[in-house]
């Protein structure tokens, strides 16, 4: 078995503490669930979703794939800043925010 | 840091027998039309199968759009089986592809 990790190889956005998260996270103005979701389709539905946003606005994508967390801030980077949490067991939430 | 070829560049390399096409979508995207020679891993399979294969000095890694493809190339040049150098990503992805494609029983496919 390979010891071959997305962890090891994928440039995370900027990391949020918990405590911020989970405020934001309350606070997201949408919230997308792109479990088991791979390229291109999270880019895809977050660039869709940008466009209904005003500045300010927050779009959360819950996901399992890390390679998320670096394709889905660099489609749209630039309509939105991006940082995401690790829960630790393998899901992560990019938190997009509308510039 | 991973090197971005161009379709024109991998199209060109198909006559090179040495060239390693990896195409990381899903199987059924795979089964409508593929690189010709290319073998398919899908992205989520890519962790636990890196060690099935021989990497050779040229490998090119193709995905829907470019983007996937540039990590999965990192992942495989940090096996201890490949050489990073040689691995190297398609961009644009398929959406960029113009030239022949094959379908899984090796005839050709007109388009995606």
């Amino acid at each position: 078995m390979s010891n071959a990790s997305w962890d090891d190889v994928v440039d995370l956005p900027d990391e949020l503490d918990d405590d911020t998260a989970e405020q934001l996270y309350e606070g997201a103005d949408e919230v997308q669930d792109m479990t088991g979701e791979v390229c291109p389709y999270p880019q895809v539905e977050a660039k869709k979703a940008m466009q209904g946003l005003e500045a300010g606005d927050v779009l959360v994508q819950e996901t399992d794939h890390v390679p998320s967390t670096e394709n889905v801030p660099k489609a749209v980077s630039e309509l939105a800043d991006a940082k995401v949490w690790k829960s630790g067991d393998g899901r992560y939430r990019i938190f997009l925010s509308r510039k | 840091m991973v090197d971005e070829v161009t379709p024109e560049d991998v199209n060109r390399k198909l006559d090179d027998d040495d060239v390693q096409i990896v195409d990381i979508r899903q199987p059924e995207a795979f089964a409508q039309g593929h690189i010709p020679g290319a073998i398919n891993i899908p992205m989520t399979e890519l962790p636990a199968r890196i060690d099935e294969y021989d990497w050779g000095d040229d490998v090119v890694v193709a995905c829907p759009i470019g983007q996937s493809s540039i990590q999965a190339a990192r992942l495989i040049g940090s096996f201890e089986g490949a050489e990073a150098d040689a691995v190297t990503s398609m961009q644009g992805g398929y959406e960029a592809w113009e030239y022949d494609l094959e379908t899984a029983d090796g005839e050709g496919a007109a388009e995606l």
